[in-house]
C-alpha cells in the first residue's frame, strides 16, 4: 500500500514538474519615450537576459515578450538614442510576476516596482565628449599667461611709480636680496653660439638689478 | 561600501582617455550592416505597383527590407537567436507577417518602416512544419497540425484555431484578390484556402474566413498523383510533378478537376504569373500554363537553367515575360505569348560562377516598358540588382551588390600590404649582391632617379586632383575651398592607388573567410571590397571544417607575407568537400584574390603552419591526417631540419589530454606520443573553450614593480593553453592552464554556481573570463594573473622543459559587469608596451572598451596614500560602464561573434575588427595617441602664426630702418 502511495506521489510530482516546465508566460509592459519622437518603436527591442527572449514594442510603446519560462530575468530596452533603466522580473512556476529594481552590488535587496512594467527613457544617450573650445578668458586666466603678465606688469609699472619718489628709489636700490646662483639664459646662449663676449658681467649685473626690482 | 564612492572621482580621471570626440566620427572607423543569407525573398509590390523594397528573412534570424534603389537596409528587426529554422512570411497590402520561434510566434511588421503592428503567441509547443498566408486583415498560420486564424489590426491573441485532420502536407494559399485571369473558373469565395493532401490518396481544399475553417465549403478530390515531396502551389493552382514526369494541375476552386499532361521529369519552379509553372529538367526547361482545363506548353528551352522567374506584363498572364539565368549570369528574357526570345545578356563583370538560388523580377514600368529590374540571390549569399533593357544589347547594368556572406565570418586577419615602390626599391638596393663600386653607384643613381620620378608623378596627380576639385566649385568662399582641399586630402589618403603600405603601416588588407565558402579582401581604410573569391566555383561541395569543440571554422594561414619584394604573398584556406569528404587546401594571393592552386588530401585532423620558412620565404603547412600521417604543403626539402613541434589534443567530453611530438628529419615528419594527462571532468562537464596564445605576441616588460620597489616576475609561457570547462548541471566553471609541451597542469581554478555564456581571453601572463553568476544573477568578469616570483629568471627565453624557479603563483580577482557579453577581445600592439584594453560586444549593440588597469587582479583593496601617489587603481567590485566608452558610439552592431585586434606600425594604435551580423572596424588607442600628434593638432594655426611672425619682423625691420633714416635727417 505504501509503495502504491509512493508511486502516486512520485507520479503527481512528475506531473507537476511536467506542467510547470511546460507552461510559459509572457512579460508585458510599456516603453515610455520622450514626447515627439515617433520613429523610436521601430528601433527598439526588449531583451530578457541579454537576448534570451526578445520582444518588440508596438507603436504605442506596449510590448509583450512571449513564451518565457519561469525564472528570474533582467529586462532591458535596446535603443540607440535613449538610456533606459533595466529592471528585474521574477516569474514563479505558477506564473506570479514580481518586478524590482536591479541592485548588482546587493542582489538580495528588494525594491519592488509595479507590474506590468513601465520602462521610461531616462535620458538621451551621450556617446561623445565635448571638445574644448577656444575662449579668450581661458587664455587670459591660464596660469602661464598669468605668470608672464603679472611680472611684466610690475616691471612696467613699478619704475613709473618709483620715478616720482626718489627716496623710495634709493631705498629699493639699497635693498639686499640674496643673489641667485642662476646662470643667465642669454649669457649661456651667447657663449654657446658666438665668440666669448666681453662685458658679460656688466650685463649680468644689470639683469640682477632688474630681477631685484621684479621681486618687489 | 561608502569607501568606494570616495574613489569614484579618482577613476573618472582615468577613464576619459578612451572616449571619443564628435568630430572624430567616421575618421578611422566604419561599419557595415548585413541582413544575413536570405532564405525567402519577395518584392514589395504595394503602393500602386511601384516597387520600393525587397522583403526578406534570413538564416541569421533577421526580418528585413532592402531598398531596391540603392541596396541599403531600409529596416531590419533581429528575432530570437535560439533557432536556426527558416522564417516563413506572407505579405498583405501593408504588412509583412512572419512566423518565428519554431512556429510559435506570429508578428506583423509594417512594410515601409518595420514597426511592429501586432504580435500573437500561438502555442507553447514548438513545431516544424509551418505555413502562413495573409490577405487584408486575415492571417492564417499552419503550425504542426493546427491552424490558427488571426483577424483584426490591433490584437494580442488569435481569433480561432482548428485542428487539421491527419495529412502529409498542409499549406495555406493566398488567392489573388479579385483575380479574373487564367482559367476563369469560379474561385472560392474566400481569399485564403487551406490545402491538405495525403500521399497518393486525396487533396482537400478548405476555405478560410474570419470565423474559421468553413467545413461546408470544403472539397475533397481523390488524387492518386499527390506526393507531398513533389507538389507546389502557385497562387490559384496546385501543381504536382511525379517522378516519372507527368505534370498535374489542380485549380483551387470549388468545382476543380485535375488535369494531367506528360512532361519530362525534373523539378518544379514557381513563377510569379498565375496558372503558370516551370519544369526544370536535366537538359530541358519547359514552362506550362493552365488554360481552362488544359495545360499548354508555352515555352520550351533545350537547356537546363539555374533559376527561372516570370512576371506578367500589364496584369495579363498570357503576355507574361520570363527571365532565365542559364547557369551563370547568362540571362535571357523570353516572351510567353509568342515563345520567343526578347533579349540575351551575359554578365562578364561578375566574378562569381555560382548558381543563383532565387531570382526576382519586376514588371516594367509604363514609362520604360523595355526595362526589367532583376534581383538575383546566389547560393553564396550575394544579392545583386540588375537592370536589363531588352531593346539594347550588351551587358545589363548592375545597380548594386550586397555580400551577405560577410554576416557569417569565420576567421579574420589583417595583413600588411606590400611595401611601396619607394620602400621596395630601398630594400632591393640593399638586398642585391655585390656589384663593385661602379655597379653600386649606377644602382644608387637609378634608384634615386626612380624616386624622383615617382615623386613627380604623385605630385602631378595631386595637383590635377586638387585643381579639378577646385574648379568644380564655381562659387564659394575661402572656407569652402579650404574644406574641399582638406577633403581631397582625406580621399587621397583612403583611396590612393596603388594599394601599398603607408608610413605608419596602419593601412592593411582585411582577409575574411566565411562559412559560405567565400573569402573576402577588404581595405581597412574604408571597408570597401578589394576582391572576393568563391573557393568552390561551380560546385556546391563546400562545407566548413569542424573544430574539436564542434564549431564550424574555415581556417586560413599566411604562408608568405607581402613584405618580400618580387615574391607574391600566399595564403591558404582549408575546407571540407561535402561529397568526397576530402580536405581541400586553397592557396591564393591575398592581395589580389587570385587563385593559385587547389590541393586535396584525405580527411585531416589538424592543420598548422610551420614556424620556420623554407626557400623563397614560404612557411609550409603541417597537415596531420586522420590516419596519423604527417604531410607538408609544399613538401619540405630533403635536408630540412627543425626543432620538434609539440601538439596537444584534448577530448572535450572527458578532459583527457594527450601530448605528442612532431619531429621532422630530412624533410619527413613523424608523430610520437610524449605524455598523457587528464583534467578528470565530471559526468556533465565539457570543455567549451580552448585557447592558446598568438605566437607573434610580444610582452614588453617581464615584471610588475611593487610598491616596495621589488619586482614580481610574470609567468610568460608561450606554450600555455587555457581550457575552460563548464558543468551545466552542477553549475561549475573551471579554468585550467596547461603547458602544451610538458603536459604540466600549471593552474586549475573553479568558480561555482555559474553558467554560460562564457567568454575567455588568454594573453601575456593573464586570462580574463566572463560568466553568468547564478548566485548573484549578474555577469561577472574574472581575471587570473600568473607570477613566477621575485627572482629574475635566468634565461630570457622560456623553456617548458626546464622547471621554473618557483611554482607559478596565480592571483585572481573578479568584478561585477552590469551588462551581458556577447564576445570578448583584446587589443594588440606592435611591442606590447601599451596597456592593453579588453573589448566587449554588449547585447544592445555597443562595443565597450575597458582598460586592463581596471580589469586587474592586483588592484589593492586597502588603499593607502602611497598607492595613490603611485597611480594605482583601488579595487572596486563593479566595472563602470559608460556610454562614452563605446568605441562604436551610436553605430550599433549586433550578434558579434569575434573581436580581433591587430598591431599597426604605431605602438599606440591597435586595429580592431568586430564581426558578426554586423561588422565594425576602428583604431584603438588604449593609452592615447602618445606617439603621434593629436588628430586635432592645429597645423593651420601654427603655420599662420609663423608666417605672421616672419612678415611682422620683416615689416618691423623696414619701419625701423625708415625711422632711423628719418631720425638721422632730422
Amino acid at each position: 500500500f505504501d509503495l502504491c502511495q509512493m508511486r502516486l506521489l512520485v507520479l503527481a510530482a512528475c506531473m507537476w514538474a511536467w506542467a510547470s516546465a511546460d507552461s510559459l508566460y509572457s512579460v508585458e509592459g510599456t516603453v515610455v519615450y520622450p514626447r515627439g519622437d515617433s520613429s523610436l518603436p521601430a528601433n527598439t527591442r526588449i531583451l530578457l537576459n541579454y537576448g534570451k527572449y526578445v520582444g518588440f514594442p508596438r507603436e504605442d510603446g506596449t510590448f509583450a515578450v512571449n513564451g518565457v519560462a519561469p525564472g528570474s530575468y533582467i529586462v532591458q530596452v535596446e535603443n540607440v538614442d535613449y538610456v533606459f533603466e533595466p529592471v528585474r522580473v521574477d516569474i514563479t512556476a505558477s506564473g506570479k510576476m514580481r518586478t524590482r529594481k536591479i541592485s548588482l552590488l546587493q542582489p538580495g535587496a528588494v525594491q519592488q516596482l509595479p507590474y506590468p512594467l513601465k520602462l521610461v527613457a531616462r535620458e538621451s544617450t551621450r556617446y561623445f565628449r565635448k571638445r574644448e573650445e577656444w575662449r579668450v578668458t581661458d587664455v587670459l586666466f591660464s596660469p602661464m599667461v598669468l605668470m608672464i603678465a603679472l611680472p611684466l606688469g610690475i616691471m612696467l609699472i613699478l619704475p613709473k611709480l618709483t620715478a616720482n619718489d626718489p627716496e623710495l628709489q634709493k631705498e629699493m636700490e639699497n635693498m639686499q636680496l640674496p643673489k641667485m646662483d642662476m646662470p643667465d639664459m642669454s649669457d649661456m646662449m651667447a657663449n654657446f653660439f658666438g665668440p666669448k663676449t666681453t662685458g658679460t658681467k656688466k650685463i649680468t649685473g644689470g639683469k640682477t638689478g632688474a630681477a631685484q626690482k621684479k621681486k618687489n | 561600501q561608502m569607501g568606494w564612492i570616495h574613489l569614484v572621482p579618482c577613476l573618472l580621471l582615468i577613464s576619459p582617455v578612451l572616449a571619443l570626440f564628435e568630430d572624430q566620427v567616421g575618421k578611422f572607423d566604419w561599419r557595415q550592416r548585413f541582413v544575413g543569407c536570405p532564405t525567402q525573398v519577395s518584392l514589395d509590390r504595394s503602393r500602386g505597383g511601384r516597387i520600393d523594397n525587397i522583403l526578406l528573412t534570413s538564416k541569421e534570424q533577421a526580418v528585413a527590407a532592402i531598398s531596391l534603389n540603392n541596396g541599403e537596409i531600409a529596416w531590419r528587426r533581429l528575432q530570437e537567436k535560439n533557432t536556426t529554422d527558416d522564417i516563413p512570411f506572407a505579405t498583405t497590402e501593408q504588412l509583412m507577417v512572419t512566423v518565428t520561434d519554431n512556429g510559435r510566434s506570429v508578428r506583423a511588421w509594417e512594410k515601409m518602416k518595420g514597426g511592429l503592428r501586432w504580435s500573437v503567441w500561438l502555442s507553447d509547443t514548438p513545431s516544424t512544419s509551418v505555413s502562413v498566408g495573409a490577405t487584408g486583415d486575415l492571417v492564417a498560420v499552419v503550425s504542426g497540425n493546427t491552424i490558427y486564424g488571426i483577424e483584426g489590426s490591433d490584437i494580442t491573441s488569435y481569433s480561432w484555431k482548428g485542428v487539421i485532420t491527419k495529412s502529409d502536407w498542409s499549406r495555406v494559399s493566398t488567392m489573388a484578390a479579385g483575380s479574373s485571369t487564367g482559367s476563369g473558373s469560379s474561385l472560392l469565395r474566400s481569399e485564403l484556402v487551406l490545402v491538405t493532401g495525403i500521399n497518393g490518396q486525396k487533396v482537400t481544399l478548405t476555405p478560410i474566413d474570419a470565423s474559421g475553417l468553413s467545413s461546408e465549403g470544403s472539397v475533397s478530390i481523390s488524387a492518386n498523383w499527390f506526393d507531398s515531396e513533389r507538389c507546389l502551389i502557385s497562387r490559384e493552382t496546385l501543381w504536382c510533378l511525379s517522378s516519372s514526369g507527368s505534370l498535374t494541375a489542380l485549380p483551387l476552386s470549388t468545382s476543380s478537376k485535375s488535369t494531367t499532361i506528360t512532361a519530362k521529369p525534373g523539378t518544379l519552379r514557381l513563377l510569379s504569373i498565375s496558372n503558370t509553372i516551370a519544369v526544370v529538367g536535366e537538359d530541358e526547361t519547359t514552362v506550362f500554363q493552365l488554360k481552362g482545363t488544359e495545360i499548354k506548353k508555352v515555352l520550351s528551352l533545350p537547356v537546363a537553367v539555374d533559376s527561372i522567374e516570370g512576371v506578367s506584363v500589364d496584369g495579363d498572364s498570357e503576355k507574361g515575360v520570363v527571365v532565365v539565368a542559364h547557369s551563370i549570369y547568362n540571362l535571357a528574357v523570353y516572351q510567353l505569348e509568342k515563345g520567343s526570345q526578347l533579349a540575351k545578356a551575359t554578365l562578364h563583370s561578375s566574378p562569381s560562377r555560382v548558381p543563383i538560388s532565387s531570382l526576382l523580377l519586376s514588371s516594367p514600368s509604363s514609362s520604360s516598358p523595355s526595362e526589367f529590374q532583376i534581383v538575383a540571390v546566389s547560393t553564396d549569399c550575394r544579392i545583386e540588382s540588375l537592370v536589363l533593357d531588352v531593346k539594347q544589347t550588351g551587358e545589363p547594368f548592375i545597380e548594386w551588390t550586397r555580400e551577405e556572406a560577410l554576416a557569417r565570418v569565420s576567421k579574420a586577419e589583417m595583413l600588411d600590404l606590400p611595401l611601396s615602390e619607394l620602400q621596395a626599391s630601398i630594400e632591393s638596393e640593399f638586398e642585391g649582391g655585390d656589384l663593385g663600386i661602379v655597379g653600386a653607384f649606377i644602382r644608387r643613381v637609378t634608384t634615386q632617379a626612380h624616386q624622383v620620378k615617382r615623386w613627380a608623378i604623385m605630385t602631378s596627380h595631386q595637383l590635377v586632383a586638387l585643381s579639378s576639385s577646385l574648379s568644380f566649385g564655381r562659387s564659394g568662399n575661402l572656407a569652402e575651398i579650404l574644406g574641399r582641399i582638406r577633403k581631397q586630402d582625406g580621399v587621397r589618403a583612403t583611396r590612393s592607388e596603388p594599394f601599398e603600405r603607408d608610413f605608419f603601416n596602419t593601412r592593411k588588407l582585411v582577409l575574411l573567410t566565411t562559412l559560405e565558402g567565400v573569402i573576402y579582401g577588404l581595405d581597412n581604410a574604408d571597408g570597401r571590397m578589394v576582391w572576393r573569391l568563391n573557393v568552390d566555383e561551380g560546385s556546391t561541395h563546400f562545407s566548413p571544417l569542424k573544430s574539436q569543440l564542434g564549431e564550424e571554422t574555415v581556417p586560413v594561414y599566411m604562408q608568405r607575407t607581402a613584405v618580400h619584394p618580387g615574391l607574391y604573398p600566399i595564403a591558404t584556406a582549408v575546407y571540407k568537400d561535402k561529397k568526397s569528404l576530402e580536405t581541400v587546401l586553397v592557396s591564393f594571393d591575398p592581395m589580389s584574390g587570385k587563385l593559385l592552386s587547389t590541393r586535396r588530401t584525405p580527411p585531416v585532423k589538424r592543420v598548422d603552419i610551420l614556424p620556420k620558412e623554407i626557400n623563397e620565404h614560404i612557411h609550409p603547412l603541417v597537415v596531420i591526417l586522420k590516419s596519423g600521417k604527417v604531410v607538408f604543403e609544399p613538401e619540405l626539402p630533403s635536408d630540412f631540419k627543425t626543432m620538434p613541434l609539440h601538439v596537444m589534443d584534448i577530448d572535450p567530453e572527458t578532459g583527457s589530454l594527450e601530448g605528442s611530438e612532431l619531429s621532422i628529419v630530412n624533410g619527413v615528419g613523424s608523430q610520437s606520443k610524449r605524455w598523457s594527462g587528464d583534467l578528470s571532468f565530471e559526468k556533465d562537464e565539457k570543455a567549451i573553450i580552448v585557447q592558446g596564445k598568438p605566437p607573434t605576441q610580444r610582452v614588453h616588460s617581464r615584471g610588475r614593480v611593487l610598491l616596495d620597489r621589488n619586482v614580481h616576475y610574470k609567468y610568460i609561457n608561450p606554450n600555455l593553453v587555457a581550457v575552460a570547462s563548464l558543468d551545466e548541471i552542477r553549475q561549475t566553471l573551471s579554468i585550467h592552464l596547461i603547458d602544451s609541451v610538458s603536459g604540466q597542469i600549471v593552474h586549475t581554478g573553479r568558480v561555482t554556481k555559474v553558467t554560460g555564456p562564457v567568454h575567455l581571453v588568454h594573453c601575456e601572463h593573464w586570462v580574463a573570463y566572463s560568466y553568468w553568476s547564478e548566485k548573484s544573477r549578474r555577469t561577472e568578469l574574472g581575471i587570473l594573473e600568473m607570477y613566477e616570483g621575485d627572482e629574475l629568471p635566468e634565461s630570457n627565453i622560456f623553456d617548458s622543459l626546464i622547471p621554473t624557479l618557483h611554482q607559478p603563483k596565480a592571483i585572481v580577482a573578479s568584478y561585477i559587469f552590469s551588462q551581458g557579453i556577447e564576445a570578448m577581445g583584446v587589443s594588440e600592439t606592435e611591442q606590447g608596451a601599451t596597456t592593453r584594453s579588453l573589448i566587449m560586444a554588449l547585447p544592445f549593440g555597443g562595443l565597450f572598451e575597458v582598460t586592463r588597469r581596471f580589469v586587474d587582479a592586483t588592484r589593492p583593496v586597502d588603499f593607502t596614500q602611497e598607492m595613490r601617489e603611485e597611480g594605482m587603481v583601488p579595487y572596486m567590485p563593479e566595472i563602470p560602464i559608460a556610454t562614452e566608452d563605446m568605441v562604436n558610439y551610436n553605430q550599433s552592431v549586433y550578434s558579434i561573434k569575434t573581436i580581433k585586434a591587430f598591431p599597426s606600425g604605431l605602438e599606440s594604435t591597435s586595429l580592431m575588427l568586430a564581426c558578426g551580423m554586423d561588422m565594425f572596424y576602428t583604431r584603438l588607442t588604449p593609452s592615447g595617441t602618445f606617439d603621434i600628434l593629436k588628430d586635432d593638432y592645429d597645423t593651420g594655426l601654427i603655420t599662420l602664426v609663423l608666417v605672421g611672425l616672419f612678415v611682422g619682423s620683416y615689416v618691423c625691420k623696414r619701419i625701423v630702418k625708415r625711422n632711423s633714416i628719418k631720425a638721422a635727417w632730422a
